[in-house]
């Protein structure tokens, strides 16, 4: 998980990045995609669980971006939140729209093969054990759920994961007590 | 000797295994959940994107019109407050003076009759019934001295009546002795008596009713 500390180089980097994209600079919002893509897309694929319809809202995603990012206000390392709070968005009107519902199955998510043959022991085990606990995170209450997959599937910071949830830092920090006492009442068994 | 802890200790183990389910969430973080995106469709949404970003120039000079636009907001929304709020000014008194057949009139009766229907008990609502029909005669006097207020003048008197009967047969109830029906049959003679050359023999004996009647509610002097 990333670590809420003060400015340092690369915050500095990514600032002058924003800012030069901020004046229509192509090449500093290219270094930026480049940077957040993988980001925003498994965000989105996370969340749909279909990788033509992720490229379809990722590409949006950045679109929108683009066209409002002399609207965005450098507030720290937030640029991150504010590309995954617009996928967010995308993703919900998408929902919305009723053509389409929300139906991940962890199998789809997990790309590791959990019962091929070529791979070492240790490896299924752990593909197995990891495929136990995307499922136990499927099953948590959305805000729960979302809460976690930020915070620890993306990696992203708790300032950063109440901005895109539209809450406050200590709001997402009970949520995710919760969540992780939740997870673990139901993955007891393989963490006991 | 160390001594190792009972299988049922509950509290260490389930901190410990919550240590253990937070490191296997944060591992997750480097295991590739569904893949990257696909290194084509990597490719062409970048150059889609720098396609597009050509226009940046453009979207660049954007903000500078926005501050102006935003600093010319406060200007605009005071100066469209103000006039609303003198167009207001301005149709509220219209409205205040409009008589029957005027367009206002029906805005002046509804607020009127809001006003009757938000009295507390039946004096107050006597007290602005009696308001009303001094509103009726004040408008009586207005459509006399107008050219096109013949055809209304006689629904108003009828009116007037209607609202006095009712404001102080209430009064009659509430408060028999109130100095308010001596002063408002004099101030309505005030008002109305003058205008009775101005009318045509059926208004006038309309109205020579109406003050026979008011007049019967003063005391004898």
């Amino acid at each position: 998980m990333r670590e809420e500390a003060p400015a340092d180089h690369h915050t500095d980097e990514l600032r002058t990045l924003v800012l030069r994209a901020k004046t229509g600079d192509s090449d500093a919002f290219g270094t930026l995609y480049d940077r957040y893509l993988d980001l925003v897309y498994r965000y989105i694929y996370y969340r749909v669980g279909s990788h033509p319809l992720a490229e379809d809202l990722t590409s949006e995603t950045f679109l929108r971006a683009l066209r409002r990012i002399s609207d965005f206000t450098w507030q720290g390392r937030d640029f991150g939140a504010w590309l995954v709070t617009i996928a967010r968005n995308l993703v919900t009107d998408h929902f919305k729209s009723g053509r389409y519902r929300l139906e991940v199955t962890t199998g789809e998510v997990l790309d590791v093969p959990v019962d091929g043959a070529s791979i070492p022991e240790n490896a299924v085990v752990t593909a197995i054990i990891n495929d136990r606990v995307l499922r136990a995170v499927r099953d948590l209450n959305p805000e729960q759920q979302e809460c976690v997959v930020l915070r620890f599937l993306h990696g992203l910071s708790l300032a950063e994961t109440a901005l895109i949830m539209g809450k406050k830092s200590g709001a997402i920090k009970a949520l995710q007590f919760r969540a992780v006492k939740a997870l673990a009442r139901a993955l007891k068994p393989d963490f006991d | 000797m160390v001594r190792s802890r009972p299988r049922w200790w509950p509290f260490a183990t389930a901190q410990s295994s919550q240590a253990r389910l937070l490191d296997r969430l944060t591992e997750l973080q480097s295991v590739p959940l569904g893949g990257g995106p696909d290194p084509e469709f990597r490719a062409r949404l970048r150059e889609g994107l720098m396609s597009a970003s050509l226009e940046a120039p453009e979207r660049a000079a954007r903000p500078s019109r926005r501050r102006h636009r935003a600093a010319r907001v406060p200007w605009l929304s005071q100066l469209v407050t103000a006039g609303l709020a003198l167009s207001m000014m301005a149709s509220a008194f219209v409205t205040y003076q409009a008589v029957p057949g005027d367009t206002l009139y029906p805005l002046k009766r509804a607020a009127e009759s809001t006003l009757l229907r938000l009295s507390a008990d039946d004096a107050e609502l006597a007290q602005r019934e009696l308001i009303s029909a001094r509103t009726r005669a004040e408008e009586v006097a207005a459509l006399l001295g107008s050219p096109g207020g013949g055809p209304h003048v006689g629904a108003t008197l009828q009116e007037m009546e209607e609202t006095t009967r009712s404001a102080l047969s209430k009064l009659a109830r509430v408060a028999p002795r109130s100095k308010d029906i001596d002063t408002f049959a004099k101030d309505q003679r005030e008002v109305v008596e003058p205008f009775l050359p101005q009318m045509d023999r059926a208004q006038q004996d309309q109205t020579n009713g109406y003050l026979d009647y008011i007049d019967g509610l003063v005391p004898p002097r």
